[in-house]
């Protein structure tokens, strides 16, 4: 009966470190010199990995980033907050000038129709603000791990 | 899966340094993870004059969301974590493949159909292990894989990051970092035998 060979796997664990591989794995490879040749190969493939020159930036990157931090630092968004408080005025202005009209407008409606225009609109509200929800956690949990 | 690593009072004392509005703190934290974004900036982006402006992006992207760090992992892995996910993006932009499995299997059945070539054993390998030849060979090998195993092997035979380190910048799973990590050597081996046989030919 022949022992087969060391796996691939095998060989690279046996590469990196005896200790934690299996005893059979590692009597193997002490009886065969085909297995040796594998983990020598996988050995000097680490070994040249860990000498290889480490890439180096051209440019400071502490100098690079330094000019900008100040302009980068969060801010309260005034511009955004401008932009809703507007849009709010806006639209009371018009319920308070148009308010009258509307409820003329829907007093005659059935209220069936009013289930079928608002149910559908609730049911698309809910679903994109579930959506919004599962990917702000997505995105916390990458940044933070959690 | 394993506990993430718990991180250094330093990191502590260098996020509350910024956030109090001291520069010189976040320059020191450039200073100390320059090294590992570096490798991913390096490994996963083919094109050098964008590796300035990504870095520059990763940077100011730490610098805002430094408020929001929760310190359950070590500031450079969550550094790593940023810089890895603003390279996916770019790649992402440029629609470049990040791995390419396909063109994986394709060499391993190649690889599977190339004769066994001996190892030089014992001295005669570190001779060649440390000359300038090996060296320029296997950093050409490893440019010709893609960029994900790339940056898998830089992480954990250059900056000897572990894989639940590895697992956490590059939001994988350990295993399939294993498993990626595996089938990269594999692979950079085969390369390298191949690449040894044919010059004695």
């Amino acid at each position: 009966m022949t022992t087969p060979h060391l796996s691939d796997q095998e060989a690279q664990q046996l590469a990196t470190t005896e200790a934690l591989a299996p005893a059979a794995a590692v009597a193997h490879l002490h009886a065969c010199a085909h297995c040796q040749a594998q983990v020598a190969s996988y050995r000097v493939l680490f070994a040249g990995l860990a000498t290889a020159p480490r890439p180096v930036f051209a440019f400071d990157p502490a100098a690079l980033v330094g000019p900008q931090l100040s302009a980068a630092r969060a801010r309260f968004p005034w511009g955004a907050s401008l932009g809703v408080a507007l849009v709010l005025a806006f639209v009371g202005g018009c319920l308070a000038v148009f308010g009258a009209y509307i409820q003329q407008l829907v007093r005659g409606v059935p209220a069936g129709l009013y289930y079928v225009l608002l149910l559908p609109a609730a049911a698309l509200v809910l679903g994109q603000g579930l959506d919004l929800l599962a990917t702000h956690r997505r995105q916390l949990s990458i940044l933070h791990f959690s | 899966m394993s506990r993430p690593p718990t991180p250094s009072s330093t990191d502590q004392q260098l996020v509350e340094r910024v956030l109090w509005g001291e520069q010189a703190a976040f320059t020191e934290i450039v200073k100390q993870t320059e090294g590992l974004v570096a490798q991913l900036v390096f490994k996963m982006i083919r094109q050098p004059a964008d590796r300035q402006d990504l870095t520059q992006d990763v940077y100011l992207k730490v610098f805002k969301s430094l408020p929001g760090f929760k310190f359950q992992a070590k500031l450079a892995t969550w550094v790593g974590h940023i810089a890895y996910n603003t390279c996916c993006h770019y790649l992402e932009k440029k629609q470049l493949v990040l791995v390419d499995l396909g063109s994986e299997e394709r060499d391993d059945e190649a690889a599977r159909r190339l004769p066994r070539v001996a190892t030089p054993a014992g001295n005669e390998t570190e001779r060649l292990l440390f000359s300038q030849e090996l060296t320029a060979i296997l950093g050409a090998e490893l440019e010709k894989l893609p960029p994900l195993y790339r940056t898998l092997v830089s992480l954990y035979h250059q900056e000897e990051l572990s894989y639940a380190e590895i697992a956490q910048i590059t939001a994988l799973p350990e295993g399939t970092v294993k498993n990626y990590l595996f089938r990269a050597r594999k692979r950079l081996k085969e390369n390298l035998l191949v690449h040894y046989q044919r010059d004695e030919l």
